[in-house]
């Protein structure tokens, strides 16, 4: 038994009562994302869980399910910031000097899209969905991502050149 | 240029997850809102205090009988009833509060509903005490005979001591006071006095 406010109704039970509406749409945003259900499952698990306690910060902005997507951005971000982690012995260094990037003028075919991105590493592919499936800006790419904006620009031009060597096939399956 | 990432942009399309898992969630869910011990708090103390919510440090209490426990505190401590109490689905008191002078007393029963949380009232007659609630009041001597009235232990009478007159009690619900007016003191603000 933690605190229950006595004073102002406790807004985590606004939580409940938005639950049902909620749920599919962190879901959705999450599986679509991360594009596999057990992992999905877990991140709406820690969403959820995570609202609750952010809710109840004196500051928390009104509960919507905009702010739910919000948290599960944040879930999504430390998660592939987790794998990246682990991933770090294996790839390639990226203390390089600032990558260059080629123009590049294709009409993407959504599916193989997709496909090209879950074969990247956790921080491209992280980069890429924060900056293009949720078009956040750069600045706010960088937030999530822990980097500055200079790092996350460099990031992100690494990061298309990757999916752009996937997408065309330049590197074979892992 | 346009870039042709863009082409991902994906907004936000709902989908219903596995039922089983929605059932399970929304029971971890309702836990973690009531029963925040039982849920993953990973708060820090906030650094500075948030004076509508109450001193940075509260004694929070196991009570048997929350409901009168919270009419004994008001009549005989003169505690004022702080918020509304927060009712189990079981019907057990998950949490209640009182002012009494600048402090904020919390309270609560144990419940079933949380086999989990390990907390229990007192005893009814506990032959010893892991810790005293020391409150300063003005009427040392009053509130201790009422206190008796209404079924608390007498365990010190008021006695003179060098940091003030004072005296122990155990309240009906095996929580033991430490009654006391500082020797300094001689006007009543700020401290406990009883409304009866």
């Amino acid at each position: 038994m933690s605190t229950q406010p006595g004073v102002r109704p406790d807004p985590a039970f606004g939580l409940l009562e938005l639950y049902d509406e909620a749920l599919p749409h962190v879901y959705g945003y999450l599986l679509a994302r991360c594009g596999e259900r057990s992992l999905a499952e877990d991140l709406t698990a820690e969403t959820f869980l995570a609202a609750v306690s952010a809710v109840r910060k004196p500051d928390a902005p009104e509960l919507s399910i905009g702010w739910l997507i919000g948290v599960a951005r944040h879930k999504l971000a430390d998660h592939w910031r987790r794998v990246e982690r682990e991933q770090r012995g294996l790839r390639v260094l990226e203390g390089d000097p600032d990558p260059v990037e080629d123009p590049w003028e294709v009409k993407l075919d959504a599916i193989r899209a997709r496909a090209a991105l879950a074969e990247l590493g956790a921080h491209h592919r992280a980069a890429l969905t924060l900056r293009y499936l949720d078009g956040l800006p750069v600045p706010e790419v960088a937030a999530h991502l822990g980097r500055t904006v200079h790092a996350t620009e460099a990031l992100l031009v690494r990061a298309r050149n990757a999916f752009r060597r996937v997408y065309t096939g330049e590197e074979g399956r892992p | 240029m346009t870039d042709p990432l863009d082409a991902l942009r994906a907004p936000v399309e709902p989908v219903d997850p596995d039922p089983a898992f929605a059932l399970r969630l929304r029971e971890r869910l309702r836990q973690a809102v009531l029963n925040p011990e039982g849920g993953a708090m990973t708060e820090t103390v906030a650094a500075t205090q948030d004076l509508d919510w109450g001193p940075a440090l509260s004694p929070y209490i196991v009570v048997s009988d929350a409901r009168a426990a919270m009419d004994w505190y008001v009549e005989v401590l003169g505690a004022k009833r702080r918020g509304e109490m927060y009712i189990n689905e079981d019907g057990t008191v998950g949490h209640a509060e009182v002012r009494i002078g600048d402090a904020v007393l919390m309270f609560a029963e144990a419940s079933e509903l949380w086999p989990d949380v390990p907390v229990a009232p007192p005893p009814a007659t506990p032959s010893t005490h892991s810790h005293t609630l020391h409150l300063q009041v003005s009427d040392v001597d009053g509130m201790t005979r009422r206190a008796a009235e209404r079924g608390a232990t007498v365990e010190r009478e008021p006695t003179d001591q060098p940091y003030g007159r004072g005296s122990v009690i155990v309240d009906p619900f095996g929580h033991r006071w430490m009654l006391l007016k500082p020797p300094w003191r001689t006007t009543d603000t700020g401290t406990a006095t009883s409304s009866t």
